[in-house]
């Protein structure tokens, strides 16, 4: 046999292997929803809009510093001036004020209630798709049961049963909206578990700690986080539509839903009674309904360019 | 939005019943000045009843009577009572306030008050059919079948041995009503009782057919269209809560007084539809509501509209529980009762929250009401109108009062913030809830004690907590059964069933024993007054705060038509439409 | 496919008895009941005659029994307790056509017009036109449907612009066509959240078919534009659309409720919604069968059409 001739080996050029290296800084999924959100500009103006509406709504009832609780018929109706600066409503409230006390309890009610669904939902959802069998049957019609039966008429028997007041409105109101996010989830997960990717991962020797922490949970948050973002505003309608049928909260606590009740009536003479509400309530729907748009357009790695 | 109006009909506004003759001249004012008088019209092709000139086309557009049951015998509300105001011929009908003999031309009452003959009129039925006495007995037999459970059967209860037979006790031919001959119909009662043919008046005594009813079998009183009139108009089309066409009825016994060829109905819910619709010329009257109430008014000052006002006769007030074991436990003492009834002005209450409109109340008993020929409310004063006024705006003499009540009790606090009481509240719409607070805060500023508010906005489960008394004071409407003050008074007699607060005098209950043997309209109206007296300023059972009315406006065109104090809302029979 | 769907049909009935037992409990379990406002101001004696004839004197487990055999023997949940002698059938034959017709109308006009707009949308993705549509389509979608239907109503009927009735809904001969004056604002408002929905829906799956390699081969192969969005673009993106349509379908049977009331039209929406807050325990459940058949009956139509849309899932085939 011949000795090894160092010339059929030579130095191979190093930069070739570079070429796979990525040269782009190394940058995590969210830093590159963030990035992607950041490039549209409608969905930071929602978001800004957001911020302000959230602000408003914390420090906006003291602002004119007009009395908005008591009621002072003497001064009912008043038209917009400069001490009550969107008038007073048909109680003599001012109305500037408890524009914002409602927005406050209507975003209060949206996220609490949304993240409520969320969190039950992913629970119900998870156990579902990990036990799987007979126990998902079961489980799968319960959600069935409760997906079928109109949601008003649940809604009403736990109002009516637990009484009006905000816990009993925030049970209410997820307790009818949870089970989209579980089948979500569960679907999502099942999904997932027969992905190549994973198989490929847990081929790879990862754990199932690992399998769940890298694959599985980013890839269902980012669709749990659209899934709140698009169910605010639905909360929101239905907790307005409850508040209109006057199943919703009882005096003295009062939403945007509430006025929106209250305006209808005086509409006819009182046309801001209905408008600010309804401008408040459509703004504030429609920054969420554009900020949930830009998060889809964001976190979704298909729409990827 | 109001979804339950219709239970909301149930629970308070003009119910059900009969009027007795009265009211004339007090009631009934509309703008128009149409003094229909029946008997008296000279018919002439193209003149009103008062000479007007008539339009070529006699149809009235109204609001769809949400109607509950078409079966005579079910009727418990005053939209069903509307439709057979229209439809049916009763013994009596309610022209301006005045009971006048309809299905009966005359009627003589015995000495002793216990026999009733009504001589009936010829009438005949929508199909030809006369209308004769025995078909009046059919509906005594009918509405006492215990299976039917009528809701109001009691009515009928006054007659010799209804009670009786409807609890199975007697046969039916005990029972005191006799159709002598097709045209005579008797009844003896139990015990005399002056407001009889108010009663006599009321929808469920009207004639059946009890051919009809048995052709329909289990399906009877479902659809308009079963019915056969024997009233001004008939049934010519009908859809479920969304339209009705009634036409005039040719068999009609008074057919030629009666004007309107059409009468088109329909279902609209909104009260701001139904004010465009009023604006546009394309509904004819329309009830007052809200903000629309100063414009109407206003239009109607301008000659735009006829403004129809009327009392109603229901009142609306405060029911204290009297009991021990009221959630506060302080409420049986009558001083605190008082001293909390009085923080609240009811003129100033309507004032504040409903635009002045409604009476204020300072008693039980409504206008309109009557004891024989005489209102009972302007001969007898109401009781705590002058009394409240030396409290009115004195916190300092309320808090004595309320003080002096709690050492009654040994309760006694320097700090009233501790006392909290408890507030049960009704409203179905965002507005009547809100206005309650206006109690609330009256309360608390006057005396320095919290007010628990609970509002609840069904009607199942107020009653159950008025029922169970799980309130301090709790608000509470009742609307007239029959034209005497006994409908009010009655409420709280010792058990009686929508007596919530429990109260218990046997003073009171005395006062009403003697009242059900009294016969002598002078007497009794002084007993009713010592009765409301101690009901309401001396035991302070309930605070009261104020009697409905009807407030409505009509188009111009529309002249004669009426809102009746009892039986219905409506009232066709006397309505034209004059040329403009 | 047979065997599947005959399984499912099973699947439902045991549904179906869970919903009508937790409607029945659950009603039951409120205080109160359908005779409350009926009889509070009647006097004891004929009180006590109006609760035995409609057996509330009975245990709450005596009445399931009662209504069950009911429902077995006749097919039907009983008579009204608010308004004696009336059932659900006779009502749903008087009121079904005309929540059919509306919600007909309110879904051939919104989701048409969505998808033609979500499609102008997706092709002209980033232009102005794309921009106006996906502002008016949220605009829409915030607005609550009842200011839309009081504005419409006010502005539009009677009017200067255009004479169209207040209310009203087309009865008779003109039941089902004809009347059409009647039912073109209650369309217009019932429809605007569809076309808000069904546009934003149309694009986002328009744009992800678009980014698929089926699409890029299509192109590659030389297609025309014009053939890449009817033969490939289109079909894909219809998949999620047909998936959300039955829910549609289901929800705006009871979702017009303010517009029926609004417009004061005799549907369903609102005859169900009086029948639960007077707790008329016989239509609730009779309304609540009836929609929860509709519901479940969607689904699985969801599923088959799933399957004749995308020809990679397979209906019924075994785990």
């Amino acid at each position: 046999m011949n000795s090894l001739v160092d010339k059929r080996f030579e130095l191979a050029d190093q930069s070739r292997f570079d070429a796979d290296e990525v040269v782009r800084p190394n940058i995590s999924y969210w830093q590159d929803a963030w990035r992607r959100l950041k490039k549209n500009k409608l969905a930071l103006l929602s978001m800004a809009v957001l911020i302000i509406l959230f602000v408003m709504s914390m420090i906006g009832p003291g602002l004119s510093g007009q009395n908005y609780t008591t009621l002072t018929p003497e001064i009912k109706n008043l038209p917009p001036d400069s001490t009550y600066w969107l008038g007073t409503d048909y109680l003599g409230r001012d109305l500037f004020s408890r524009l914002w006390k409602g927005l406050r309890f209507s975003i209060f009610v949206a996220t609490v209630a949304a993240t409520l669904k969320v969190v039950i939902g992913c629970i119900y959802g998870a156990v579902m798709a990990y036990l799987g069998g007979f126990v998902d049957d079961v489980m799968m019609r319960i959600v069935e049961v409760l997906n079928s039966i109109p949601y008003l008429i649940v809604t009403l028997i736990i109002l009516v049963v637990l009484g009006n007041g905000y816990l009993p409105l925030l049970f209410a109101l997820c307790i009818t909206n949870w089970t989209s996010t579980a089948r979500m989830v569960r679907g999502q997960i099942l999904k997932l578990r027969e992905s190549e990717y994973i198989m490929a991962s847990s081929a790879l020797g990862a754990s199932t700690t690992r399998v769940i922490a890298k694959h599985l949970i980013p890839n269902t948050l980012s669709l749990i986080i659209l899934d709140m973002a698009t169910s605010i505003p639905h909360i929101i309608f239905d907790e307005t539509i409850l508040s209109f049928l006057g199943i919703g909260l009882q005096p003295p606590a009062f939403s945007l839903g509430t006025l929106l009740s209250a305006g209808q009536e005086a509409m006819a003479f009182y046309p801001a009674h209905l408008l600010f509400p309804s401008l408040l309530l459509c703004l504030l729907v429609l920054a969420f309904n554009i900020l949930g748009d830009g998060l889809r357009d964001a976190l979704d790695p298909q729409l990827r360019d | 939005m109001r979804l339950k109006k219709f239970f909301n009909l149930l629970l308070v506004t003009g119910l059900f019943a009969a009027s007795l003759a009265g009211c004339n001249g007090s009631a009934g004012k509309s703008a128009g000045g149409d003094t229909a008088a029946t008997g008296q019209t000279s018919q002439n092709e193209k003149k009103g009843p008062n000479g007007e000139t008539l339009a070529s086309e006699q149809i009235a557009h109204g609001q769809q009577f949400h109607v509950i049951t078409f079966d005579t015998a079910q009727v418990g509300d005053s939209e069903s009572g509307s439709f057979f105001l229209a439809t049916c011929e009763g013994l009596f009908r309610e022209n301006h306030g005045v009971l006048e003999n309809a299905g009966c031309e005359k009627y003589e009452v015995s000495e002793d008050g216990l026999t009733y003959t009504f001589h009936l009129r010829k009438n005949k039925w929508s199909d030809g059919v006369e209308v004769v006495a025995s078909q009046y007995k059919d509906t005594i037999e009918r509405v006492l079948n215990a299976d039917l459970a009528c809701p109001y059967a009691f009515f009928t209860f006054p007659i010799k041995n209804a009670e009786k037979y409807y609890n199975g006790e007697c046969d039916f031919k005990e029972v005191g009503v006799e159709a002598v001959d097709d045209y005579t119909l008797k009844f003896t009662l139990e015990a005399p009782e002056p407001y009889f043919t108010d009663k006599l008046s009321y929808t469920m005594f009207n004639p059946i057919r009890v051919d009809n009813i048995e052709k329909y079998g289990d399906t009877y009183g479902t659809d308009a269209m079963q019915i056969l009139s024997c009233g001004p108009y008939m049934v010519q089309e009908y859809t479920a809560s969304q339209s009705t066409v009634l036409v005039k009825n040719p068999e009609y016994w008074d057919a030629e007084n009666v004007y309107l060829e059409e009468i088109d109905l329909q279902q609209i819910d909104e009260t701001a539809t139904q004010f465009q619709l009023f604006e546009a010329d394309q509904l004819d009257f329309v009830a007052a509501s809200g903000d629309y109430l100063k414009k109407w008014d206003q239009a109607a000052s301008e000659g735009k509209c006829q403004l129809y006002t009327n009392g109603d006769v229901a009142s609306q007030f405060f029911s204290f529980n009297t009991q021990e074991s009221s959630p506060s436990g302080l409420m049986q003492n009558a001083k605190v009762r008082k001293a909390i009834a009085y923080t609240l002005d009811s003129q100033t209450f309507i004032d504040s929250v409903y635009n002045s409109r409604y009476t204020a109340a300072y008693g039980l008993v409504t206008p309109n009401i009557k004891v024989g020929d005489k209102e009972y409310r302007t001969e007898v004063p109401e009781p705590i109108k002058e009394e409240y006024s030396e409290y009115a705006n004195n916190p300092e003499k309320l808090k004595a009062l309320f003080h002096e009540g709690l050492k009654e009790l040994g309760k006694d606090t320097d700090n009233l913030s501790t006392i909290t009481i408890q507030f049960l509240g009704y409203g179905e719409s965002t507005i009547e809830k809100d206005i309650e607070q206006y109690v609330v805060q009256r309360i608390q500023d006057n005396l320095g004690i919290k007010v628990n508010l609970n509002i609840v906005g069904d009607f199942g489960l107020a009653h159950s907590a008025q029922v169970a008394g799980e309130f301090d004071m709790c608000m509470q409407v009742w609307g007239a059964d029959y034209n005497d003050p006994m409908t009010f008074i009655d409420i709280f007699r010792t058990g009686g069933s929508s007596n919530y607060g429990k109260y218990s005098s046997e003073t009171y209950d005395k006062l009403l024993d003697q009242l059900a043997k009294e016969q002598d309209n002078e007497k009794r109206l002084k007993l009713y007054e010592e009765a409301e007296t101690i009901l309401i300023k001396e035991d302070v059972a309930i605070k009261p705060l104020l009697y409905r009315d009807k407030h409505s406006y009509i188009n111009n065109r529309l002249k004669g038509f009426q809102y009746p104090v009892f039986g219905g809302k409506y009232e066709f029979k006397y309505a034209y439409i004059v040329e403009e | 496919m047979a065997k599947y769907i005959i399984r499912r049909l099973l699947e439902m009935l045991i549904t179906l008895f869970l919903i009508v037992t937790a409607t029945f409990f659950l009603l039951s379990a409120i205080p109160g009941n359908a005779l409350t406002s009926k009889i509070a101001k009647l006097p004891k004696t004929v009180q006590t005659k109006i609760i035995q004839k409609y057996g509330y004197d009975r245990p709450v487990i005596e009445r399931y029994v009662i209504t069950m055999k009911g429902l077995i023997i006749k097919g039907d949940f009983g008579e009204s307790i608010i308004r004696p002698g009336e059932t659900f059938a006779k009502n749903l034959k008087a009121k079904l056509p005309v929540t059919i017709r509306l919600s007909i109308q309110q879904i051939l006009l919104g989701v048409t017009a969505g998808i033609l707009l979500g499609i102008i949308a997706a092709m002209k993705r980033g232009s102005y036109w794309d921009k106006l549509i996906l502002v008016g389509a949220m605009f829409l979608v915030s607005m609550p449907s009842l200011v839309i239907s009081l504005l419409l109503q006010k502005y539009c009927a009677n009017g200067d612009i255009l004479k169209l009735p207040i209310i009203g809904w087309p009865k008779g001969k003109e039941l089902w066509l004809g009347g059409w004056k009647y039912t073109i604002l209650p369309t217009i408002a019932g429809s605007c959240s569809f076309i808000a929905y069904y546009s934003r829906l149309t694009k986002t799956s328009m744009l992800e078919s678009i980014n698929q390699e089926y699409t890029l081969t299509a192109r590659a192969k030389g297609l025309s534009e014009m053939q890449i969005v009817k033969n490939h673009v289109i079909r894909n993106s219809f998949i999620p659309i047909i998936t959300v349509l039955p829910s549609t379908v289901a929800g705006i049977l009871t979702g017009s409720l303010f517009i029926e009331r609004v417009f004061s039209i005799p549907g369903m929406g609102r005859y169900y919604i009086e029948a639960v807050q007077g707790r008329d325990i016989p239509i609730v459940l009779a309304g609540t069968t009836f929609y929860a058949i509709i519901t479940v009956i969607t689904m699985l139509i969801t599923d088959i059409l799933y399957g004749i849309v995308d020809p990679r899932i397979k209906i019924g085939a075994g785990k």
